[in-house]
């Protein structure tokens, strides 16, 4: 009704006008939901063009019958139109990519993504929506440019590590993670199912509101809730199948095993002559295999990885949504279940999630919400932990299990399959609860006071339970010959932890618009914020009964406990203003004062200020002609930020308890006794680590929007880092954490997206791409060194490889004079390269002291990803790739290392495909030799030479995978409708397709050993009623 | 509209009342720095930490002897024994943890500074003394194995250490004889009016003696070996073998650390002693992973006194027989009961006898049988408990006990060339415990009559490689006496394998087809043997100049230019 007599006074005002001129058109531009203010319209046939007023009416000049009319305004379709004479003309305009208008949730408040003058990269949920990962960790690789995730597994419950724009300090780089404005400890807590949006904020100026915690950045997840007038029930189901990889080769059949254990062994007695059978006789090799027909027990030739992995593991997850809003309530809750398993027994991953928002407004001006959320998770191991290593390198001549399927010795007591079988297992249970509670008042126009309280807690419940496991005799069943190792004694550990945090915060925002062309928004908050936790665990051992795993069947004599507890917390007071002219020009400025109470209250308190600017050139007048421009703007911003995730109580030394053995005073007993020692320096002018930093942006939409573009340059300074640097280790304490050094990180990040439509079909590509790289500053000198062969060092590239370099392998016996590490060292091993010693030239000896040196960044280099979707009809198949351009990767000793353990098989790679030798031998011609890549088999110079950290062991890391391949249907309405059904759709998901790389061949560039990356197939449903 | 305004400003503050977060936070389940040190009490739980299993890893679980030719481990060499140490090792934890005692003793000692007035000395001297006989002996471990290193007494800044250089031996030397001289002076001779056995006089007295002798300085082994002897407190154990089962403390005991392993648990809740089946017969479900040497079962002389390639006595065929008592206690005899299980290593046994159950069980300690036998075909006996292959090694770890003592004394003066009855008596002491007689029963035992130095010398060498065998002497021996090069130039051998060895035993050449030659300092040769072809050779040994000094770890020589390298690392 209310339409119609706006209709009615439109075409009253407009009579007079059509009756004078007939060149003069005026109308309306409306949407879906009514006008549209702010639309071009634009006579393409004389390049004149007007926007529509606050009512969405407009009036164009000298229009022809015929002149073609183009409609345009950000996030809707543009619409050409040849003018017909209708006068009014009314045109409707539909939504179309709305990504420029949406609504993007920023620190304390949101704004229109074309609003945003910071760097912000944006992920929606329908990208979270067509994997299948249940972590949601996971599920972010290659998603958003800077924002580099690494995994190394695909089991059950694993994690990938986050980190947004590389490493901005040491201590801990992962970001800040708020749910619904609620911090998280780990973004998996979050079902994939629930997430509308996820916004990282990735400079300075957008982080900064969030002061100490945003070091590292902050994503921003912003789970599902209803809108007014939703009554829905949805649900989703997946079914999916996990099937392994292909697994590296190990040469674990007999004979590679014996005859090349011999080998090694013969070469670590130092070639004795005539020593070549020094472990297994010729005959015994020669007649193994007909020996094993014979006695099977005696001589086993036994498949440990189809004894120990599985072909496929199942993985299912279920999510049920129930959501309502009128005027008043506004509900969402959601229900999620999900379950995998492992490619071995005894692994598995449970989860239960729920998630509940609700909002009211219960009386004028003034509304409430109480947000919930629960996560339940249980994870079951076996006591081994990975058996993946194990399944591939047990040699076969060792048997895990007899033929009638008992547990045998397996090698020398070391029997995996045995302890996956029958050696206990280990819960891991985790609950997680968090609230919100917040009330907001609005007594005027555009002023808001919300006062919110977020507790969270954390309870984690672990059992760890470790049986002993007899093996008895293969032919007499009941002489017991000993116990697998690791498992002589039946022994239960329970933990019990829990973690507390309590949010409190007060934020005021006031938003205003003064003559039309100024928006003002202002926001000042307060917040405060403690967390506790408390860990205690009892431990028994050697109890009688192996069934019961409760420690009320413990053994006194047996017993441990160990309990300890800490504290931290942090108070801040923080404000905005933002501002924009006209939406061309953008002007925010933040500051926020932090105190935490790992600094002495003298250090205490950090101001981190910052701000940022934008332009909006498309808006501007002289831009209007520019057709393929759809939406340009340029922005910048400058700001800092602190850092303070160190231990507990840096500037306190604290004095750790332990226990000492002790004979009692006449010497027969013995007794425990408490010790006390302080093990640490306290720094008592510890303070914040500050990050400065500057980011340059553009974002621009072109040709109707449909190509898209977003590019950023970012320079940061990272000044007083705490670092644990190295401290002589003769002081008798471990390195504290002190503000030392500085590190310099210039990064640049680009995207770029095409969509479009032809008729039923539409397609989008999206692809992002970027790099950074951390050059450490002034150190004073001090360097850190890493276990992984890392090292933080002025000059270098944040953690650089450091170690010897190489230069092939000796292929004769190094003489007196030659510079060797190690006084066995022979024909066949890595020859390193005499690069300095005490006197600062080469001094004829390899060693650690003075022949390491940096060797180029350890770090991914171009990161990239995207998507390709493509549509028609109900259709929909879309493809996501990801992939690191460049990175050097050290291989580790069980990828490449013969007899790890000094009897575990060989990898595979040790031998060429056609069966010859790809290590140094003294069985090789010596042309054979100049042409092998591996070292000799070698025991001792394994351990202190071959395998050193060198330029020997890098590898090609780059790769390039298909992460996701989605086909899906929707089921035509007209099919559902008869049944009740809004929507359903179903679709098919392969993850991690393929990967394409240059690395170890038969490992996966992302891959931890002891771990795998599956290929998983699934089969869901979307259904919504 | 005020009262609302005022409600609401009531809902919104409370919560920011009650929670107010509170900065000033302190550790809750550990003490801070600021208050502890503050009384006796908390003292003596400072000290408690000495005694820690940190401080004492390497005169733990054989850690040194692996180290010497006393070992053989199927082919597996030590890197010191093959050159192959070097400054990244992982053994740099020892430096790191030695400099923890020395900090931490300095700690104690700045604190006593502090409270004294305010407790008698008679409380706090012994304490005081007790810090500093951890002191001193982790100085002199320290300066033995690594020469001249960064020294401090006192609190050490982080600014001061990143300046320090390696202060001259000579000088710690000093400190240590006068930490020693205090420990010695203030501590009790029972030091156990607590509830617990801690360090004591003797103890000072015969460790200073000790490192005294390490450090070449005769005369001051000899006066505080000569003190410890004189306390009167101490004599030895009856029983050579039972010695090293007993795991209390004894006469002989001077200090020890003791062993529990339901006391003694990992976080996890695991035992956290040493687990002992590497030593074990397999036979019995021990892996027999690792053995005393051949080198070292031939430098027992033979009841007669003589080496074995000069006695009569000896039987290359059956070595055990004849021998110094000690040979069968530190080597399980073949036909002897160990662990349940008869051993027999000989190719012959096919079975042997499970005494517990009274039936036959195959012979897995004999290199036909099981291709893991011991390399060797020898086993440890000494210190053996029968339940060693099921649980871990409780043996407490001994530092000190008095027969080191003697010998001490007895080097001392021979190398003082202070030669008279006292010295013989000394060694005969020693040798005639292993024989179960009383030093007068010379016909009883081959004691040790002459006077020549150069031949006290060597008996007394030979005397202590044989009583002090895998007890974490030997290395220390092999430095002192610059043996280094001696000792790895001799690889390691065991027998043949699977049907050689079938063929050697049918052709009678079971144990040892020959006798080796013994040097004059006792180095066996089984060169010859191996060249014959009549056994292996598992592990190649190897002298480097280096080895006599451990390296820097390499850290320190980074971050530190005053802290130079030991040569060769």
């Amino acid at each position: 009704m209310k339409k119609n007599i706006l209709l009615s006074i439109i075409l009253i005002v407009a009579i007079p006008f059509a009756a004078f001129a007939q060149n003069i058109l005026k109308g309306t531009v409306k949407d879906a939901t009514g006008p549209v203010v702010g639309a071009v319209i634009l006579n393409q046939s004389n390049g004149k063009g007007v926007n529509t007023d606050l009512n969405g009416n407009y009036t164009i000049e000298g229009v022809n019958k015929g002149d073609k009319l183009k409609v345009s305004f950000l996030g809707y379709a543009t619409r050409n139109i040849d003018w017909n004479g209708e006068n009014p003309l009314t045109i409707t305009i539909e939504e179309q990519g709305v990504e420029l208008n949406e609504t993007v949730v920023i620190g304390y408040g949101s704004v229109k993504k074309k609003d945003l003058t910071g760097s912000v990269g944006i992920l929606n949920s329908k990208i979270l929506e067509q994997q299948s990962q249940s972590q949601l960790s996971q599920s972010l690789q290659g998603a958003i440019p800077g924002l580099v995730v690494t995994r190394s597994s695909s089991m059950p419950g694993a994690s990938a590590s986050i980190k947004i724009r590389g490493v901005t300090t040491i201590s801990d780089s992962s970001p800040l993670i708020l749910v619904d404005g609620m911090a998280v400890s780990r973004i998996d807590n979050v079902a994939p199912d629930d997430v509308e949006q996820i916004t990282v904020l990735k400079d300075a100026a957008s982080a900064s509101i969030y002061g100490a915690r945003a070091a590292s950045g902050v994503i921003l997840i912003t789970t599902k809730s209803a809108r007014e007038g939703d009554v829905q029930i949805g649900y989703n189901g997946e079914m999916s199948v996990v099937k392994a990889t292909e697994f590296a080769d190990y040469l674990n059949d007999p004979y590679n095993y014996m005859t090349m254990f011999n080998e090694y062994k013969w070469n670590d007695a130092g070639n004795p002559a005539g020593g070549d059978y020094q472990q297994y006789s010729q005959d015994y090799i020669n007649n193994y295999k007909s020996n094993n027909v014979l006695d099977p027990i005696t001589y086993p030739n036994f498949d440990w990885k189809s004894n120990i992995l599985k072909k496929q593991a199942l993985k299912h997850s279920h999510n049920i949504t129930l959501t309502y809003g009128n005027k008043f309530i506004k509900s969402r809750m959601s229900v999620s279940y999900d379950k995998a398993e492992a490619l071995y027994q005894g692994s598995n991953h449970e989860r239960l999630m729920a998630r509940m928002r609700n909002s009211i407004n219960f009386a004028k001006n003034w509304s409430g919400s109480v947000d919930f959320s629960l996560k339940h998770a249980v994870k079951n191991d076996p006591q081994t932990g990975s058996p993946i290593m194990a399944a591939n390198m047990y040699p076969s001549i060792y048997a895990g299990l007899y033929p009638d399927g008992r547990v045998s010795e397996g090698k020398t007591g070391s029997n995996t399959l045995a302890a996956l079988l029958e050696g206990g297992n280990q819960i891991t249970g985790n609950d997680y609860i968090t609230g919100k509670a917040s009330l907001s008042w609005k007594p005027l126009k555009g002023f808001d006071l919300t006062g919110s309280v977020t507790p969270t807690y954390s309870f984690t419940k672990q059992k760890d339970f470790t049986k002993a496991i007899p093996y008895y005799d293969a032919y007499e069943t009941d002489v017991l010959l000993g116990y697998v190792s690791g498992y002589t004694a039946t022994g239960l550990t329970e933990t019990r932890s829990d973690a507390k945090t309590l949010e409190t915060q007060l934020i005021a925002t006031y938003d205003k618009s003064i003559a039309k062309d100024h928006k003002i928004n202002v926001m000042l908050g307060y917040e405060d914020y403690m967390y506790t936790y408390e860990t205690m665990s009892a431990s028994t051992n050697d109890m009688e009964l192996s069934n019961y795993p409760y420690l009320d069947l413990a053994n006194t004599n047996n017993l441990g406990v160990l309990g300890s507890s800490y504290q931290n917390s942090y108070r801040s007071f923080f404000g905005r203003l933002m501002y924009n002219y006209k939406s061309r020009y953008y002007m925010q400025l933040n500051a926020r004062e932090d105190a935490s109470s790992r600094f002495q209250k003298d250090y205490r308190w950090g101001l981190f200020p910052s701000t940022s600017l934008g332009w909006v050139i498309s808006n501007e007048s002289f831009m209007k002609n520019v057709t393929p421009v759809s939406y340009l703007k340029l922005r910048g911003s400058i700001g800092s930020l602190g850092n303070e995730r160190i231990g507990n109580y840096p500037y306190q030394s604290s004095i750790n308890f332990d226990k000492a053995i002790m004979y009692d005073a006449n010497g027969q007993n013995i007794v425990s006794q408490m010790t006390g020692a302080q093990i640490n320096y306290a720094v008592r002018d510890i303070t914040w680590e500050t990050t400065y930093s500057w980011d340059l942006g553009m974002d621009a939409t072109l040709f109707d929007n449909r190509l898209s573009l977003t590019a950023d340059y970012y320079f940061k300074k990272t000044k007083d880092m705490l670092l644990e640097a190295e401290i002589p280790t003769f002081t008798g304490f471990g390195s504290p954490e002190q503000n030392i050094g500085t590190m310099h990180t210039r990064g640049w990040e680009i995207s770029i997206g095409w969509k479009d439509k032809i008729g039923d079909f539409t397609y989008a590509v999206n692809a992002n791409l970027s790099d950074y790289k951390s050059v450490m500053g002034d150190m004073d000198g001090k360097m850190v060194l890493f276990s992984d062969g890392t090292i933080i060092k002025e000059g270098e590239e944040y953690r650089s490889w450091y170690g010897y370099k190489s230069n092939g392998l000796w292929q004769t016996n190094p003489t007196g004079s030659d510079a060797v590490i190690i006084a066995t060292t022979s024909a066949g091993d890595v020859k390193y390269v005499d690069l300095s010693g005490d006197a600062g030239t080469p001094d004829g000896k390899i060693t650690a002291s003075y022949d390491r040196t940096t060797l180029g960044s350890s770090l991914p280099h171009y990161v990239f990803g995207g998507t390709i979707s493509l549509g028609w009809k109900n259709f929909g198949l879309s493809v996501l790739f990801n992939g690191v351009g460049k990175q050097s990767s050290l291989v580790t000793q069980n990828m490449i290392r013969p007899f790890v353990s000094q009897w575990l098989s060989a990898p595979g790679v040790l031998l060429n495909s056609n069966g010859t030798r790809n290590y140094w031998s003294l069985y090789n011609t010596e042309e054979q030799n100049l042409n092998v890549r591996y070292p000799r088999l070698s025991y001792t110079s394994a351990e202190k030479s071959n395998y050193e950290v060198s330029d020997y062991w890098l590898m090609n890391g780059a790769y390039f995978r298909v992460k996701n391949i989605n086909l899906s249907y929707k089921v035509p309405q007209k099919v559902i409708d008869r049944v009740g059904i809004k929507a359903l759709r179903i679709f098919f998901n392969v993850d991690d397709a393929f990967c394409f790389d240059n690395y170890l061949k038969g490992w996966d560039p992302e891959v931890d050993p002891s771990t795998y990356i599956a290929k998983t197939f699934t089969l869901g449903v979307d259904l919504n009623f | 509209m005020k009262k609302i305004l005022y409600i609401l400003t009531a809902v919104m503050m409370l919560p920011l009342c009650n929670s107010c977060a509170d900065l000033d936070l302190n550790p809750l389940s550990e003490a801070s720095s600021g208050n502890w040190y503050s009384d006796p009490t908390e003292l003596v739980i400072s000290l408690n930490d000495f005694y820690r299993d940190y401080l004492w890893e390497i005169e733990s679980g054989y850690w040194t002897d692996r180290r010497t030719d006393d070992w053989s481990q199927r082919d597996y060499i030590y890197e010191l024994a093959n050159g192959s140490a070097v400054s990244t090792w992982s053994y740099n934890s020892y430096w790191t943890n030695t400099y923890k005692g020395i900090s931490r003793a300095n700690r104690i000692q700045e604190s006593i500074k502090e409270l004294r007035g305010k407790y008698s000395d008679s409380e706090l001297n012994p304490l005081l003394a007790e810090a500093l006989f951890f002191r001193a002996y982790l100085y002199s471990r320290l300066i033995t194995l690594y020469g001249d290193v960064p020294f401090y007494t006192g609190y050490l800044s982080i600014e001061e250490a990143f300046k320090m250089g390696r202060t001259p031996k000579d000088v710690i030397i000093k400190q240590i004889y006068e930490d020693f001289d205090y420990a010695a002076e203030y501590l009790p001779e029972e030091n156990n009016s607590g509830s617990v056995t801690r360090v004591n006089k003797g103890a000072a007295l015969a460790l200073k003696a000790r490192w005294a002798l390490q450090f070449g300085d005769y005369a001051t082994a000899l006066s505080s070996s000569e003190d410890c002897i004189a306390l009167g407190k101490y004599d030895l154990y009856p029983d050579y073998g039972e010695l090293f089962r007993d795991k209390k403390i004894n006469c002989e005991t001077i200090f020890t650390i003791p062993h529990s392993a339901s006391l003694e648990l990992t976080s996890a809740g695991k035992p956290n002693v040493q687990s002992i089946k590497s030593y074990t017969l397999r036979t019995a479900g021990g892996t027999a992973t690792a053995q005393p040497s051949w080198e070292l079962l031939a430098a027992f002389d033979c009841i007669d006194g003589k080496p074995i390639d000069e006695s009569p006595l000896f039987d290359p065929h059956d070595p055990f027989k004849n021998r110094d008592p000690r040979c069968n206690e530190t080597f399980v005899a073949p036909g002897t009961i160990v662990y349940g299980f008869v051993f027999d290593p000989s190719p012959g046994t096919k079975k042997v006898l499970n005494v517990n159950t009274g039936i036959m069980v195959k012979n897995k300690d004999n290199k036909v049988n099981d291709q893991y036998a011991a390399y060797n075909s020898c086993c440890l006996r000494k210190g053996a408990q029968d339940d060693w292959v099921s649980t871990y090694n409780e043996n407490p770890t001994v530092i000190m006990r008095y027969a080191e003592v003697l010998l001490i004394y007895a080097e001392a003066k021979i190398e003082l060339n202070q030669i008279d009855a006292t010295v013989l008596n000394a060694i005969n002491d020693v040798r005639a415990r292993a024989y179960g007689v009383s030093r007068a029963q010379v016909s009883e035992y081959p004691a040790v009559t002459g006077t020549d130095q150069a031949e006290l010398r060597r008996q007394l060498r030979k005397e202590r490689r044989v009583e002090f065998a895998w007890e974490g002497r030997r290395y220390f021996d092999l430095l002192r006496w610059g043996w280094l090069e001696k000792a790895y130039s001799h690889n390691m051998y065991g027998h043949l394998n699977q049907e050689d060895i079938k063929s050697y035993y049918t052709a009678g050449k079971w144990f040892w087809p020959e006798v080796p030659e013994i040097d004059e300092d006792g180095f066996a040769n089984f060169a010859p043997m191996f060249e014959k072809g009549l056994i292996m050779q598992y592990g190649e040994r190897k002298f480097d100049t280096k080895s006599y000094l451990w390296p820097i770890p390499n850290t320190d020589i980074l971050i530190n230019k005053n802290i130079t390298q030991n040569n060769g690392y």
